[in-house]
């Protein structure tokens, strides 16, 4: 389902993610192989969910622009910049495109809004808000 | 790494998430992010936590590194120990990326 950059520079590459299942229509994908995380580009939607493969619960979700590059994560784990107890926190980060980089960079987390979590909440199974 | 190309779960911690596991261990790798201080000088942490084999639950922060650059940071989460005294390249073979 997903090939990090399938399309680039002409080349065909293998597919790496299989779509496991579909929240609200939202696809939620599976490394096919070792690596547990979601593609660096999206060619067939702008957003993709991941959950943790033991139990299904949400791990991350990705959103991804009209270029098909990643621009948006919101994850639930440990963030001790937010949270110095042990309990995983809602948390997004930013990526950005510096001038002349073809290489993304990730800004600092920051806390899930409200307004992100009455839009995204129902694709996050087993997490606890705020 | 058992399961996985070392080259490519590098590449991902640069600026990614990752989970981790170290025989019946689980390890979380918070990626390199960049922060940002109050005068507005940027620079980049990673930080790694062991975790409950449900890879949930956190135990224990393994390491946390702020250097100015990705490069500095990843050079130095390679050289220091990370688990039972050992090194990134010195675990390596026993890693699995989940």
């Amino acid at each position: 389902m997903g090939g990090n950059g399938t399309f680039a520079a002409g080349n065909i590459v293998k597919y790496r993610w299989k779509t496991v299942g579909k929240i609200d229509g939202v696809k939620v994908l599976e490394p096919m192989s070792g690596g547990h995380k979601l593609p660096e580009e999206a060619h067939s939607s702008r957003m993709y969910i991941m959950q943790h493969p033991q139990n299904g619960n949400f791990a991350q979700l990705r959103i991804y622009d009209k270029w098909h590059r990643l621009r948006f994560e919101i994850g639930y784990h440990r963030e001790p910049a937010l949270d110095k107890s042990g309990r995983p926190v809602l948390h997004y980060h930013v990526y950005t495109y510096p001038r002349g980089s073809s290489v993304f960079e990730r800004t600092e987390a920051r806390k899930a809004t409200t307004k992100m979590w009455k839009k995204l909440g129902k694709y996050m199974k087993g997490v606890v808000f705020p | 790494m058992k399961n996985a190309n070392t080259k490519e779960f590098l590449e991902t911690i640069a600026s990614q998430d990752a989970w981790l596991r170290f025989g019946d261990r689980g390890f979380f790798v918070n990626g390199c992010c960049t922060i940002k201080d109050e005068s507005g000088a940027e620079s980049v942490r990673i930080e790694m936590y062991e975790m409950k084999p449900d890879l949930q639950t956190w135990v224990r922060d393994v390491c946390s590194i702020t250097k100015p650059t990705v490069r500095e940071v990843m050079e130095e989460f390679t050289r220091i120990p990370l688990i039972d005294g050992k090194t990134f390249w010195e675990l390596e073979n026993e890693l699995e990326w989940v």
